[in-house]
């Protein structure tokens, strides 16, 4: 017996829907294990719960289950991590509300902060990428480039402002969109 | 607009060093200010957006610099943008994770692991239905659109979308945003992306997802395969899987799940609640010394990390440079207290800085720093931690040096 194209057309637009908020998903989870990479388990793990469990997963992939299993599946992932979680759980549910108002597609932010990150001096973009795409942590950063962490802290600080300042440049909507002036 | 304190908190969260009683700080001012939320939900969209870029921007690299050596031999200028940006994306892809969803029409004859062993007609055509913003590394430049015909071995780099029909009618593949896939003489390899697939079994042939970790033959179901850097998660809703790997072959059944590589055993430890750093004993807290800093780059100023006393300081190596200048301390100092006597100004005893890193002059509430101006001359600086935000309560021995600026021009 066939599945009814319904059913079909139901999972093909889980999996789509998931693809659509995959933003919010490594955002929010970012915000609870602050880790890059362990964001991105988060996001594979909850992908797996809602396919698992995928007929009984509303049409459109409400927020109010989204966030409920991002929040749940980012405790666990920090959980196994041995990843402690500074902030408390109702903080982390009224936090959720938060990344909703967020723009689901980050498309336009990607490209201005790609135009943006392009113009940093060399030695900056070095922290970054050892930071942002290397996963490394501030005190590994320091000892590679046998600097004080507290220099990297700073350097890390002043690149977010001076994207900041570029990306109100770039494109001013975004810049106010990201909750600058 | 949030103030600078929060946006500090917020720094310190991310690059990971709050101590507890500003964990604390800023866990109530999340908890208690919509307006903070806000703002803290956008700067985490911006970081996990920056490592984005970053990681397409590395593997990129390579791509990019032949396609420009192409670009030149043929004149032209400009990369066109929605083939850059395509590019992009998808190698983007390779390092995130991908979701497929294979629906499959049950079989009129169920096809069994062992028919799979020789199958040299399984994919005889695939044929491009429809494609938004999608690539052939092989032919760059050019957009793949509706009607081409991908043969065994074609890579295909999805910037929006694009949906596939493989062996004439068997099967219709979509591939989501950012995905990488190549067909191969099974079915499709796929790298990193989504895909939903609706595949409908023929006598003699099987499908198959091929992942970095793991082969998934379609027997007969619907399932899910989610692949990272690291491993694929096998996830079934009705019907069978195979998966094949280094492991004992696998099969699945509806409700059953899986992890390729296999996972060691490994037993998961609660962390304590008090996990946070613990409070280093008086003698092991303190300023430990002074660093002048580049205030736009953040990096120190080449030759003055850390600034020693009685040391001399180039004005002319200061010029082009935001000055300003870090306190690096040790243990559990909460805030910094800098006196700054200079030779054209009077003492100046700032407001302490209260989150690190500790920066004199300090910086304005939309978070820039103001320049420090340095005259020729001698400068006394003090600068002392407390274990408080209020700066009353001293920790360790304050950092006391001087230094000349000197114009030799």
């Amino acid at each position: 017996m066939e599945p009814p194209d319904d059913l079909i057309r139901a999972r093909l637009g889980l999996v789509q829907a998931l693809a659509r908020e995959q933003a919010f998903v490594q955002a929010y989870a970012y915000a609870i294990v602050r880790d890059h990479h362990l964001a991105e388990d988060v996001y594979q793990e909850v992908a797996v719960v809602l396919a698992k469990d995928w007929e009984r997963v509303p049409e459109g992939l409400p927020h109010a289950r989204l966030k409920e299993v991002v929040r749940r599946k980012a405790l666990e992932v920090a959980r196994r991590a041995r990843r402690h979680v500074l902030l408390a759980d109702d903080t982390l549910e009224s936090l959720a509300g938060a990344f909703e108002l967020q723009p689901a597609d980050d498309g336009e932010l990607r490209e201005t902060l790609a135009e943006c990150l392009r113009k940093l001096p060399p030695e900056v973009r070095a922290v970054l990428d050892s930071r942002y795409r290397d996963d490394c942590s501030c005190e590994t950063i320091a000892t590679r480039l046998g600097r004080s962490v507290q220099s990297i802290y700073a350097v890390l600080k002043h690149a977010r402002i001076a994207l900041a300042g570029c990306v109100a440049q770039t494109n001013p909507h975004l810049h106010r969109s990201l909750g600058h002036g | 607009m949030v103030d600078a304190r929060f946006r500090e908190l917020v720094d310190a969260y991310l690059d990971d060093h709050l101590d507890a009683a500003t964990a604390q700080e800023f866990d109530t001012r999340l908890r208690v200010d919509a307006e903070a939320r806000t703002w803290f939900a956008a700067q985490c969209r911006r970081e996990t957006a920056i490592r984005a870029v970053l990681q397409v921007q590395q593997q990129a690299g390579t791509v990019a610099t032949a396609r420009v050596r192409r670009i030149h031999r043929r004149r032209l200028h400009a990369l066109p943008r929605a083939w850059g940006w395509a590019v992009a994306a998808g190698l983007l892809a390779l390092l995130t994770m991908a979701v497929v969803v294979v629906s499959l029409r049950p079989a009129r004859s169920v096809e069994t692991p062992a028919s799979v062993a020789v199958r040299h007609d399984a994919i005889p055509e695939v044929v491009v239905e429809a494609a938004v913003n999608a690539n052939r590394p092989e032919t760059p430049g050019r957009a793949v659109r509706s009607g081409d015909e991908l043969a065994i071995g074609h890579a295909l780099v999805v910037g929006t979308s694009a949906s596939l029909r493989f062996g004439n009618n068997r099967a219709h593949l979509h591939l989501g945003a950012h995905s990488r896939a190549r067909v191969d003489g099974d079915g499709l390899r796929l790298d990193a992306g989504h895909v939903t697939a609706d595949v409908t079994p023929a006598q003699g042939r099987i499908f198959t997802i091929t992942t970095p970790h793991a082969r998934v033959r379609v027997v007969g179901t619907s399932f899910a395969v989610t692949v990272s850097d690291e491993r694929t998660m096998v996830v079934v809703a009705e019907g069978i899987v195979e998966v094949l790997s280094a492991a004992p072959t696998r099969r699945l059944t509806a409700g059953e799940s899986g992890t390729w590589p296999v996972p060691a055993e490994d037993p998961v430890v609660i962390p304590p609640a008090a996990e946070l750093p613990a409070a280093e004993p008086p003698e092991r807290q303190g300023v430990t010394s002074l660093v002048l800093l580049d205030g736009l780059s953040g990096n120190p100023v080449p030759g003055y990390e850390p600034l020693r006393d009685g040391m001399d300081v180039d004005q002319a190596a200061l010029s082009g440079h935001h000055v300003g200048l870090l306190a690096v301390t040790v243990g559990g100092i909460v805030s910094v207290r800098f006196t700054v006597d200079g030779p054209t100004t009077a003492t100046r005893v700032n407001d302490p800085e209260v989150v690190v890193p500790f920066i004199y002059p300090g910086d304005t509430p939309e978070g820039i720093y103001p320049t420090w101006s340095l005259s020729p001359g001698v400068y006394r600086i003090t600068a002392q931690g407390f274990r408080d935000a209020a700066a009353t309560a001293p920790a360790g021995a304050r950092c006391e040096l001087s230094f000349t600026v000197i114009d030799r021009r």
